[in-house]
């Protein structure tokens, strides 16, 4: 991002002090400009589909996860694998798999919000970081990609298909003090539990969070702490 | 623009103030009072309606949400609920996924959205108080209604990310009740790192208790009662929290 803003600033700087500079050399400058930001662009978007890579992805799980941690907010993780693609490669060859990836795609970006950071993730795996969003939250977005997803028709009009996807849902939380590494293996169990639940589901974490809620409750300080508020002297 | 209203405990003065919020501030803003105990119905006996279509109609027989908003009767919209509706207490999350979607497509027609939720921390519940831009925290000064109070924002502020909560002080004095946010915020403060505001304190009124009874909003004819003026200065520090982009629509729409 800060890369970004450095390029902006240095391309304004050249719109006006380039013509202080011999022609040829102010003419490579620019053209070092534009290498720039084709590679800085290369690092961080999936040229196929135009989610954010996987780098990206990974460096937002890591600022997202040290942000929680710092405001004590939580996030939630999405991670989505289209059932059998495999065989829309085999069958339909790769340039339909390649439409699947880019309607999949598409799909995506229209149910996320700006705030959100969805990213190509592996072959045809997808994943979304949607900041300051709680597990109720999380699951709606999943519940509705899924939709989305099972609806539409692919592949050749005169011999289209359907497809339908597996997902793993959770919900970061401070108090948990995993890493993103950590969190994200978790999320990726999940993903595994659905496949291996048959497909076309989405297993989230919220049973496990019930469960640590109900554990953490009010704690011994902060009975004691709340007595204050009714025991007050004038 | 979503707001939601609701208390640790059960009681403490969430719908009569929900229902007298949205009077007090509907001359100036397009309001949809919704009706967030969806299996348990208040509002609409606040306000003496008999909606025929309801949520339960649109999450269970998929009837469109617009569908079902009535007339208040005093200036502002209502969203109503079922009552008795078991199906509906605790809503699985393909009734949440439809109801977000229609709760988001009506926040574009209106300036606020109040949710008057249960008591408690249900899911269902947790789930209204997420969806709300700010959170409306009732409580009375007993120990269990503060307990449960703090109970309930600590989870909505650690679990599901709420950050904006505001207090209300409910049967007590604006001093008793000032006195009490203070010592609340510092637990609050201490404990969780939440920023609590405090929207005012609402007085003790047989006048409201009263209104309740005979199912009229109290400001709708006793704006002079201590209780009536005291949701009235609570309406106006609301006010800053509601964006002024949407006016507009109120004077096209009515
Ligand atoms: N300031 C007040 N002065 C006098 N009576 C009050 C006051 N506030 C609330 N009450 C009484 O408390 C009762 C409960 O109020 P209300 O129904 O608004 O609470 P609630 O929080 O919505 O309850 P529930 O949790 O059941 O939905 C009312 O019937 C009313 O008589
Ligand atoms: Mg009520």
């Amino acid at each position: 991002m800060d890369l970004e803003r450095r390029l902006k600033q240095i391309k304004e700087f050249f719109a006006q002090n380039g013509h202080k500079l011999d022609p040829k050399t102010g003419q490579m400058i620019k053209e070092l400009c534009s290498l720039c930001e084709e590679l800085y662009a290369q690092a961080s978007i999936d040229f196929l589909t135009g989610l954010y890579n996987r780098r990206f992805f990974e460096k937002e799980l890591e600022i997202n996860v040290e942000k929680a941690k710092r405001d004590r907010s939580v996030f939630s993780l999405i991670l989505i694998d289209l059932d059998h693609f495999k065989k829309v490669n085999d069958q339909y060859g790769h340039l339909v798999g390649d439409e699947v990836l880019k309607k999949v795609a598409e799909i995506i970006k229209k149910n996320v919000r700006k705030i959100d950071v969805p990213a190509r993730y592996g072959g045809e795996e997808f994943a979304i970081i949607l900041p300051a969003t709680g597990s109720e939250g999380a699951l709606a977005v999943a519940r509705r990609l899924k939709h989305n997803i099972n609806e539409i028709l692919f592949g050749p009009k005169d011999n289209p298909f359907h497809l339908t996807a597996s997902m793993g849902v959770a919900t970061y939380r401070p108090l948990s003090g995993l890493s993103a590494e950590e969190f994200l293996k978790k999320v990726d169990k999940l993903l595994y539990q659905a496949k291996e639940a048959g497909r076309n589901c989405i297993i989230t974490d919220q049973e496990e969070f019930v469960l640590q809620r109900e554990q953490e409750g009010i704690t011994y300080e902060e009975r004691e702490a709340l007595k204050g508020v009714w025991q007050y002297d004038d | 623009m979503m707001i939601s209203i609701t208390s640790g405990k059960g009681g403490v003065g969430k719908t009569s103030l929900a229902v007298n919020l949205a009077l007090a501030l509907s001359p100036e803003y397009k309001v949809l009072l919704v009706d967030a105990d969806l299996g348990l119905a208040n509002v609409d006996i606040m306000l003496s309606i008999a909606p025929k279509v309801t949520v339960k109609h649109v999450l269970l027989e998929g009837r469109s949400i617009r569908e079902a908003v009535v007339e208040g009767g005093y200036g502002f919209h209502v969203l109503p609920a079922a009552s008795g509706v078991v199906e509906l207490v605790q809503p699985d999350s393909d009734m949440k996924g439809a109801l977000e979607l229609g709760l988001n497509e009506l926040a574009s027609s209106y300036d606020l959205l109040l949710f008057d939720t249960g008591a408690g921390i249900s899911p269902a519940v947790l789930w209204f108080n997420c969806l709300a831009g700010y959170t409306i925290v009732v409580f009375t000064p007993e120990p269990t209604s503060i307990t449960d109070a703090y109970a309930l924002i600590k989870v909505l502020y650690r679990d599901y990310g709420q950050k904006n909560f505001l207090l209300v002080a409910n049967q007590a004095s604006q001093k008793e009740g000032e006195q009490y946010f203070l010592h609340l915020k510092k637990v609050i403060d201490s404990y969780l790192g939440a920023n609590p505001i405090f929207l005012g304190a609402i007085p003790k009124d047989p006048a409201l208790a009263q209104s309740i009874r005979s199912q009229k909003p109290l400001l709708a004819y006793h704006r002079e009662t201590k209780a009536a003026k005291a949701i009235l200065e609570i309406a106006e520090k609301i006010k800053s929290f509601i964006p002024v982009t949407r006016k507009n629509s109120l004077l096209s729409n009515s």
